[in-house]
């Protein structure tokens, strides 16, 4: 029960509840409403259309015979009547009788209709009896006799037209009557499919809501904390861990988190506590070999001062050759031990980058004057960091640029720094050699060469340095570079540094 | 075995379907009285194109198929004969009431029923159950001649007929309200193919006759001119068959003038009629030469495909289409044609066409006489 896959299934099923009752009700309504409809629309509404043109054709005939009696001879007239009477009334009056049958006995309407029945069969009678005596007046001109024939019947048409109107009346107010009741019932089902509607739509929704913030509670929350905790890991803060709440899906994964973060803190301590030895041993390694190399440097030169005159040139000539391996094998263990006292006793405080690159500049004055070299400095940003560190860093990096300089071109270094979101981001950019697509990546690998000694010299560590320190603050380097036009490294350090 | 079972059963109840249904129609399409076939026919055809193309899926194809009787009643047996043996016809129209008598025996034996499109009156609606007559009235309509008499006060009725049953039964009609109306009045019939009047013309010349009635076709067009050119200036009166073209030439214009009961769309409804003329004339490139007959036939027609429509789903199987369409017929209570709204008796003839009195002003054109 406690599973948010248990709990989405069960939220699912009674939204799909809800639709399902809503449906239900629906239907019921629907089909009610329907059959309401039905029964207007093919029943009570002819009905009532028919009785209305029943009604009109028997005005029509009792207009039609009034003009006839006056004294009117018309075709037309007379052939109208005969078609109403041996045609419209017949059809009429069958049309009435069809309703007798769907009827109860008690109902209100069969009396009527009964009655029309007969009344239509007389009026029928009584007018096929007065066009035989106008016909056979006007054949005869017994204009007496047929005055008072013409009297006689049309009273007794008046009194026929009379009832036969009564009651086509009677029967349309108790199909109209209907027809009303239907039409509430109908009105009644809408409003009811209306307020179904409304209301299961309503339930679904505050049912929805309440689902959705149970959803969020009991799922972005602990994505929430498994996502800040991630981030904190990431930047190295290995102590933290995701508070464990029930027994879910997001509660194991926070458990499976804990483990996994357990596992990565022992492993970066022993990471850690490796590499701190690696670097004991280097600094022990390039400290300890600085004594024998200095006795070898110092022993070849009193041999080469002390019995230049006993050596010949080629005795002469390997003396030199040891001596110059001698003092390239100390800077590289001096490049080494400077590598592993990078962040070593160095403490973080805010660096003026102006006022550093002045001060960089300044110590480089020899070599910028001796190659003529240009550089540019912008207006940099105060960064949090370690001084030394960065110092050597702009060094190393300014030298790289004016030392691999392109021939009979004057170096020209440019150096800026801006914001950069929660960065700060520098480059370095000359106009030298360039470095080959393919060697970007391997520039920063300790003694890394790209050109042979005697071209440019140099350990080749001075940017496996930049990268150390780089990464001491927290930050990213990269090259981008253009062989024949020039390189521009590039480097971020964040705003906050953890001491 | 199953499948047999199953295909057998579904056979016999797709057979029980009506598929076709082929209707005959014997009219005068030459030499006499065309006016009253070659319209129908047309117009027959093409209520039955009009329901072939409009038709329900299951409804059954109409087939119609045509006999000249040349307005001759002895020719009516051998050509519904032959519509019988070469296209097994389950329903006859014929438009000739001599002919539809003849038939009698024949069509209760083949269980056929036949249909006047052209006229009803008291002779036919005596006739057997089969037989049904969606047209005017006879008496009705020529009724109307002998009460413009009467009302126009003329004396010395001179009336000529030819000899077959519709004109006789038109005469009769006429004479009957004379004699209420004690008008004088002279019978002639005369023969078939005669084309020479003079000593019946004379008669009504001695008789001092101030109406002379025409009941026949077309020969009576050189009785109009030899009245005329006798001298006889009497108030000529004719059936509702003038509107024969040949009629008007025989007489040499001497026909204008004649008084005569006849039927326009003006009589009937008058929106379909005028919709249906519309229809003959992009059919058939003419207007129909008398312009009753095929209205009524359009009707008598429409009457029977609108009962075919449903034949398939309301006709019990067991029951042949003759005594299934004659209760239908019979059931017609209101049918709204071009004619007017049309219903059936129990005698089986038909209610609602009602002819009235029209003057022949040109050839081809008749006015209705205001009273």
């Amino acid at each position: 029960m406690n599973k948010i896959s248990t709990k989405l299934i069960l939220a699912f099923a009674l939204l799909i509840a809800v639709l399902v009752v809503q449906i239900f009700l629906n239907q019921t309504v629907s089909s009610k409403a329907n059959s309401d409809f039905e029964q207007l629309k093919t029943t009570i509404g002819p009905t009532i259309r028919m009785l209305d043109k029943f009604h009109s054709s028997n005005k029509e005939l009792r207009l039609l015979l009034d003009k006839q009696n006056y004294g009117a001879q018309d075709h037309e007239n007379e052939n109208r009547i005969l078609e109403i009477v041996e045609v419209e009334l017949p059809y009429y009056n069958s049309e009435v009788n069809a309703k007798l049958s769907s009827l109860d006995v008690s109902d209100n309407k069969v009396l009527p209709i009964s009655t029309i029945n007969e009344l239509s069969q007389e009026i029928i009678n009584e007018v096929n009896k007065l066009n035989v005596i106008i016909k056979s007046s006007s054949l005869r001109n017994d204009n007496e006799v047929t005055k008072k024939m013409l009297l006689d019947s049309e009273e007794i048409l008046n009194n026929l037209f009379f009832k036969m109107d009564n009651n086509i009346n009677l029967l349309i107010r108790e199909y109209n009557n209907e027809f009303l009741l239907f039409q509430n019932h109908l009105s009644t089902s809408l409003s009811n499919t209306s307020k179904i509607i409304n209301y299961s739509g309503l339930i679904g929704l505050i049912l929805s809501l309440l689902i959705a913030v149970h959803t969020i509670r009991s799922i972005i929350k602990p994505i929430k904390e498994l996502q800040f905790s991630t981030r904190q890991i990431s930047k190295g803060n290995y102590d933290l861990r995701v508070p464990v709440s029930g027994n879910n899906e997001l509660a194991q994964l926070a458990k499976s988190f804990n483990v996994m973060a357990d596992e990565l803190k022992m492993n970066f301590d022993e990471f850690e506590k490796k590499n701190k030895e690696l670097e004991q041993f280097i600094y022990i390694a390039s400290h300890d070999l600085q004594e024998p190399l200095r006795t070898i440097s110092s022993f070849t030169d009193l041999l080469r001062d002390q019995y230049h005159h006993e050596l010949d040139v080629k005795a002469i000539k390997y003396l030199n050759f040891m001596t110059q391996s001698s003092k390239r094998m100390s800077s590289l263990i001096s490049g080494l031990l400077d590598y592993s006292r990078i962040g070593k006793s160095a403490e973080i405080e805010t660096v003026n980058c102006n006022d550093l690159l002045a001060e960089v500049v300044s110590d480089m004055t020899a070599s910028i004057i001796k190659y003529d070299a240009e550089v540019e400095i912008l207006k940099l940003p105060s960064i949090r960091g370690y001084k030394t560190e960065i110092r050597l860093l702009f060094q190393n990096l300014i030298s790289n640029a004016i030392k691999f300089r392109k021939q009979h071109v004057a170096p020209n270094v440019v150096v800026s720094g801006r914001e950069d979101g929660d960065n700060y981001r520098f480059e370095i950019k000359d106009n030298g050699i360039g470095i080959p697509k393919k060697n970007l990546e391997s520039v920063f690998a300790i003694f890394q060469r790209l050109h042979g000694k005697t071209k440019f010299e140099g350990t080749g560590i001075g940017l496996a340095h930049c990268k150390k320190i780089i990464e001491l603050h927290g930050g990213e380097i990269w090259v981008e570079s253009t062989e024949d036009v020039g390189t521009t490294f590039i480097f971020t350090l964040p705003k906050t540094i953890n001491g | 075995m199953l499948l047999t079972v199953v295909s057998f059963i579904f056979s016999s109840c797709c057979n029980e379907k009506i598929k076709e249904v082929n209707i005959g129609f014997i009219a005068p399409l030459s030499t006499r009285a065309t006016d009253l076939g070659l319209g129908p026919a047309n117009a027959m055809a093409l209520a039955v194109e009009e329901y072939n193309t409009s038709k329900p899926s299951d409804a059954p194809v109409v087939n119609l198929f045509f006999e000249d009787d040349q307005w001759n009643n002895e020719l009516a047996e051998s050509k519904y004969q032959k519509l019988r043996n070469e296209h097994d016809i389950d329903l006859l129209f014929i438009s000739n009431t001599g002919g539809t008598v003849a038939l009698q025996d024949e069509i209760l034996k083949d269980n056929i029923i036949t249909i006047n499109p052209l006229n009803s009156d008291e002779l036919l609606s005596s006739l057997n159950e089969n037989t049904f007559k969606i047209a005017k009235s006879t008496e009705a309509a020529n009724e109307l001649i002998a009460i413009r008499i009467i009302e126009l006060g003329l004396k010395n009725v001179y009336i000529m007929h030819y000899p077959n049953d519709f004109m006789n039964r038109a005469t009769k009609a006429v004479q009957e309200h004379l004699d209420i109306a004690n008008t004088h009045y002279k019978i002639v019939e005369t023969h078939k193919d005669q084309v020479d009047f003079e000593k019946e013309l004379n008669e009504a010349k001695a008789m001092n006759a101030e109406a002379i009635v025409f009941f026949g076709y077309k020969e009576y067009g050189f009785a109009m001119n030899q009245a005329r050119k006798m001298g006889i200036d009497a108030q000529f009166f004719g059936s509702t068959v003038l509107m024969d073209s040949e009629f008007y030439d025989n007489s040499e214009g001497a026909i204008k003038g004649t008084e005569f009961c006849f039927f326009t769309p003006a009589d009937g409804n008058y929106f379909l009629a005028k919709e249906f003329l519309e229809n003959y004339e992009r059919n058939y490139n003419e207007q129909p030469e008398s312009i009753w007959p095929p209205m009524q036939a359009y009707d008598a027609m429409n009457i029977v495909l609108q009962q075919l429509r449903d034949v398939n789903s309301s006709r019990n199987k067991q029951q042949h289409l003759t005594d299934w369409l004659k209760l239908r017929l019979h059931q017609v209570r209101f049918h709204q044609g071009v004619c007017g709204n049309l219903s059936i008796t129990s005698d089986g003839s038909s209610r609602g066409i009602y002819f009235t009195m029209y003057e022949y002003v040109e050839k081809g054109n008749a006015q209705k006489i205001k009273r």
